[in-house]
């Protein structure tokens, strides 16, 4: 079904067509935009009614207008990213951006300002290859779909006459303030409610327009895509995990869908010829980095416009909340006034209660006292064209971090706005000023303005700022060696990846950016159009989704039903046999894909739980892994065997092939030991390679059904057990000894056992440093970090640290590496040491180091051999002929850049 | 010895839908009472058919997992292609195998019979989950006493400055729209123009 709107939430009704996520969801599309923002909804809408097929991905919700019922502790969760919680590393500087269809457009306040000249030729310098002539008619395009018409006198609220008096009123050097006038701004006719042709000058422009006439993209361009065109799709709640790309294409996009408290319900895997990133600054250079996307450029060159905010408190009512928010601004000391570095605007804003309540800073009696005067207050901010000074990094938890500091040339351009806009508030009869500072939150008189402004220069920490324009992060120019995409939005080393929202900024805007964002969407979306790529094939891929033949990637639930639904294959019984030897024999009974990285495994039908992250399911995969071994008996059954890999369990069965009520044919597992004879499988074989199982306890087709499985002759290696990493590891035909130079870069590891393999547990970062010495630098979880000494010759790349346990490494791709974590492990009780050896050792005032060494081998000596079948999971023995026997982990590391 | 008589049960129906899907039925026996093992009997399953009809037919050996058990007590399961469950109906419970009235069992699946739910009933359970997700992005070991503040007033702002009785005290005007705006007709008209 296209042309819909997709997402988790059940609603009652909504103004677009919407359906409910109900299963993984795989799409082979065209074009995939990933953000519904000012870029990605045009973008998508422009492919989609140029005749391409589009997928439109959203991690925020879809809600119309009438859900937005303009209550803070509602609406901010529902529309603003991370809830409101999304801040800079530090805390010092909140920022605001939209999670939800629509984007940013959905909770900004309507300003539309075009990216000003002097912009446009200084970013000509720095290598943007976009002319004035190519912005203009891009603006012109974008303004006239969503309605850009001046802020009329009678729509001016008392709020903003007051800053336009204010500017009036004050000098400067002298001089009248001459550069401030009424904004543009995207209001117009709602199409779900005819008789509203404008805005209603509610106020409430952050929490979304509950009347359709702020023109957002949600009731612009994507409403456009959702008529006018027959192949789009848009899917909410949907948070893009990584793109899967080789050799300059990305190749997929993969996501989940996620519930409100974060928990993944269903995945999506978009296969498509052109993908487009427009997750907004921060979440952009998070996806690609997450994604491994390799230039040192993405995250560098963030700019946030920090707005720091003064207001006025006057005698008379002001109301300053209703009616339109932004309509007023005072460019003299910005860049529309053509003030080449820095500089601010002065911005006509009220805030709705909860959000001023945030703003002041004053607590208890001084806060309650302030707020009480909520509606005698006129408001303004200083918007500053700050320095691309900031930085984004991914956390271990692929989180995007915020590094960024004020630098001194913005704490300046900070301290003269605010001292400026408290002068023309006093200026115009405010008997007194409020400031966001915390140690000069009010001052009484002029007299108090140099001290705002020395303790702003002194301590700027005190200060409460909000950013709403994070800009830069995938910066655009024509340097590959400076930028992460080119004037075109294509990113550097790629056929079919674009970049296209406020990251790709290279210096701060200095005006409100969505105008400029949609024009750059406009530009992108024409340039990739006139040059549609013929030379770009992608292959249907099911990625990390659900499938029959990729049972291991389905839920409990999915199993469940899947075994409901689908038929078993009576004819495919015949093939149910694993392999005699039940030793691995490459070429033989088993085999691996390098490309695909796919092994083929009939030593025996591996299990899988469900995918479900419970902690009982969650659990079972960790410890509970087992598989089963078949071998014909005659045509009519088979003999089984049913191990789980962590205990040295062995129970006997017998496969039939039997009708059962409600299942149709089906194969009976009967176990024919005690206890195991007291439970049951039944078991569907959907192709030769998968089978779909439900295990019963009780009498054959009367039992309570205790769970559902699947089982598997083929898996990818994020499913591979132990052996199957040892004959990797051990065999030249599939994997060598790295140079140092091809383990360069940063690697992600995930633990290897029988039962199933990790999520990421170590990060290995392989460099040289300043003094051309090799290192290696480790992460565990974020907890233990440290480096390692690597040594590498011929035979083995090798690295120690500080425990009896060294690893050693084997490269079966440029990207893929599998790894081992060892020691040897003696079968030999060593009698050399004993207790009263090492009471002796303490008696005679040994060294601490010598009493720990000594205690270390005793326990050594305590630890009883362990028969190689039984480990705890993750924890495996082994026997090799020439290195011997040795304990310890195994793990797969994945390269990231 | 005797041997019992098994009898045949045959359960008809038509499912009407709203798309006109294809579904899959499963008729079940209820054991959730005293006497039973609390293990829903599975008798039968079907596809329907083009027009949403479905037959199926089970003895009763197949429910009868003790003596106390005498007529069987059905439910249908309906589920679409992938198996998820859409539908499940009300017991019946037919005399014999000629009980044809309850035998027979006509669904109508509407496209609204899926819940509804008001999406700001979540707004906690957001909340808390994006609290949880700032963990590794935020560093709260640098400037405490700021992020003290921040966090006391915030805490502060949100447990007075949400609440409707504060805005009165302020005389602060306040939403314009219902809570639940799609729930009750009104006009799109602001109090302060009144």
């Amino acid at each position: 079904m296209t042309n819909t709107i997709f997402g988790i939430e059940e609603f009652e009704k909504r103004a677009e067509p919407y359906e409910v996520i109900q299963k993984d969801v795989i799409r082979d599309v065209d074009v995939c935009v990933i953000g519904s923002g000012a870029a990605g909804a045009i973008l998508a809408e422009k492919f989609a009614t140029a005749g391409k097929s589009v997928v439109l991905l959203e991690k925020g919700g879809y809600y119309d207008g009438e859900s937005m019922n303009q209550r803070e502790n509602d609406m901010i969760s529902l529309l603003w990213k991370n809830s409101g919680a999304n801040f800079t590393s530090n805390l010092k500087i909140a920022i605001a951006q939209g999670s939800c269809l629509g984007g940013s457009t959905v909770i900004n306040d309507a300003v539309c300002f075009r990216i000003p000249e002097l912009v446009i030729q200084q970013w000509n310098n720095l290598g943007v290859s976009i002319s004035k002539e190519e912005w203009d008619h891009a603006n012109d395009e974008v303004s006239t779909r969503i309605n850009v018409t001046k802020v009329t006198e009678d729509e001016l609220n008392e709020n903003a006459k007051k800053l336009r008096k204010a500017c009036s009123a004050i000098k400067v050097n002298g001089e009248p303030l001459t550069e401030h006038r009424v904004n543009d701004r995207n209001c117009g006719p709602s199409w779900t409610d005819p008789s509203l042709q404008s805005c209603v000058q509610c106020g409430f422009c952050h929490l979304g327009c509950h009347y359709d006439t702020k023109q957002s993209m949600l009731v612009t361009y994507i409403h456009d895509a959702l008529q006018n065109s027959s192949d789009f799709t848009a899917y909410c709640n949907c948070d893009v995990n990584k793109l899967v790309h080789s050799n300059g294409v990305v190749t997929g996009v993969e996501g989940s869908f996620v519930d409100n408290a974060g928990n993944e319900k269903y995945r999506i895997r978009v296969n498509a010829k052109i993908v487009v990133v427009s997750a907004g600054a921060i979440a952009s250079s998070n996806l690609l980095q997450k994604s491994g996307v390799a230039n040192k450029n993405i995250g560098g060159g963030l700019a946030l416009h920090p707005a720091p905010f003064v207001m006025g408190h006057f005698e008379e009512k002001i109301y300053g909340n209703r009616g339109i928010p932004m309509s007023y601004t005072c460019h003299q000391f910005g860049v529309t006034n053509n003030v080449r570095s820095g500089g601010f605007l002065i911005e006509s804003i009220f805030l709705p209660i909860f959000q001023m309540a945030l703003a002041i800073p004053t607590f208890g009696l001084d806060h309650a006292r302030l707020m009480a005067e909520f509606n005698n207050y006129a408001l303004a901010g200083i918007m500053v064209r700050d320095d691309s000074v900031g930085k984004i990094v991914k956390t271990f938890g692929d989180n995007p971090k915020v590094l960024y500091e004020l630098t001194n040339d913005t704490i300046n351009d900070m301290a003269r706005g605010m001292a400026l806009l408290a002068r023309m508030w006093f200026e115009i009869g405010a008997d007194y000023v409020v400031t966001s500072h915390n140690d000069v939150p009010e001052l009484r008189g002029t007299w108090d303005i140099p001290k705002l402004e020395k303790t702003v220069r002194g301590n700027p920490d005190g200060l409460r700022v909000g950013s709403a324009h994070p800009q830069g992060g995938n910066r655009i120019g024509d340097d590959p060696e400076k930028a992460v995409v080119d004037s075109n939005c294509l990113v550097f080393g790629f056929k079919n990846l674009y970049v296209c929202d406020a990251s790709v900024f290279p210096t701060a805007l200095g005006v409100n950016p969505q105008l400029t964002v949609m024009a750059l969407g406009v530009l992108t979306a024409d340039k990739i159009l006139a040059n549609w790529p013929s030379d770009i094939a992608i292959p249907h891929s099911l990625g990390n989704t659900c499938d029959l033949s990729q049972t291991q990637n389905c839920s409990s639930d999915t199993l469940g039903e899947m075994f409901s639904v689908i038929e078993h294959k009576p004819e495919l019984f015949e093939k149910l046999a694993n392999s005699v030897s039940n030793t691995i024999i490459p070429g033989d009974n088993w085999r691996f894909d390098k490309n695909t990285l796919m092994i083929s495994n009939n030593l025996y039908w591996k299990g899988f739980y469900g995918r479900n992250a419970d902690i009982t399911t969650t659990g079972l995969r960790a410890f509970g892994g087992f598989y089963k071994r078949f071998r014909e008996l005659n045509s009519e059954s088979f003999s089984g065997v049913t191990k789980p890999f962590n205990v040295p369990v062995f129970a006997k069965s017998l496969a039939k092939q039997k009708e059962l009520a409600g299942h149709g044919k089906v194969i009976h597992l009967e176990y024919e030991d005690a206890p195991f004879n007291q439970a049951y499988d039944i078991l569907k074989m959907v192709d030769e390679n998968h089978i779909l199982g439900k295990a019963f306890l009780g009498p054959f087709g009367r039992g309570q059904q205790l769970f559902d499985f699947s089982m598997s002759r083929t898996y990818p290696i994020d499913f591979m057990g132990e052996d199957d990493l040892a004959t990797l590891f051990y065999n030249d035909e599939f994997s060598h000894t790295p140079t140092k130079d091809e383990m360069a870069g940063r690697w992600e590891g995930l633990l290897v056992s029988d039962s199933f393999v990790t999520p990421r547990s170590q990060i290995f970062d392989f460099d040289y440093d300043g003094n051309g010495e090799y290192q290696m630098h480790y992460s565990f979880s974020n907890l233990i970090q440290g480096y390692s000494e690597v040594s590498v010759n011929e035979d083995l790349f090798r690295f120690d640290d500080f425990t009896p346990f060294h690893d050693e490494l084997r490269m079966v791709r440029p990207d893929f590496v599998v790894g081992k974590w060892v020691t040897n492990w003696s079968s030999v009780q060593s009698s050399r040491f004993s207790i009263l050896e090492l009471e002796n050792l303490i008696n005679s005032g040994a060294s601490t180091i010598q009493v720990l060494d000594s205690i270390y081998k005793v326990f050594n000596l305590r630890i009883p051999r362990l028969p190689q079948e039984i480990g705890v999971s993750f924890l495996n023995v082994e026997n090799h002929p020439q290195k011997g026997s040795r304990i310890g982990l195994s793990y797969i590391l994945r390269k990231t850049n | 010895m005797t041997k019992r008589f098994v009898a045949s049960y045959t359960v008809r129906g038509q499912i009407q839908n709203f798309n006109n899907s294809k579904f899959y039925v499963e008729i079940l026996d209820n054991d959730q009472h005293w006497f039973d093992d609390r293990i829903d009997d599975l008798l039968g399953s079907a596809w329907t058919d083009d027009s949403g009809k479905f037959e199926v037919v089970f003895t009763d050996d197949l429910y009868r997992d003790n003596w106390l058990e005498g007529k069987p007590e059905l439910f249908v399961v309906v589920r679409n292609e992938s198996g998820a469950i859409c539908y499940t109906t009300n017991t019946k419970s037919p005399s014999s195998p000629d009980d044809v009235e309850n035998l027979i069992f006509d669904i109508t699946i509407q496209k609204e019979n899926s819940f509804v739910d008001s999406p700001y009933d979540a707004a906690n359970v957001k909340r808390i989950a994006a609290f949880t997700r700032v963990g590794d992005s935020i560093d709260l070991t640098g400037n405490v006493r700021n992020s003290f503040g921040l966090l006391t007033q915030t805490l502060n702002a949100w447990l007075l400055y949400t609440n409707e009785t504060k805005w009165n005290l302020i005389q602060y005007d306040g939403p314009q729209v219902e809570r639940y705006p799609w729930r009750n007709s009104h006009i799109h008209k602001l109090k302060w123009n009144d």
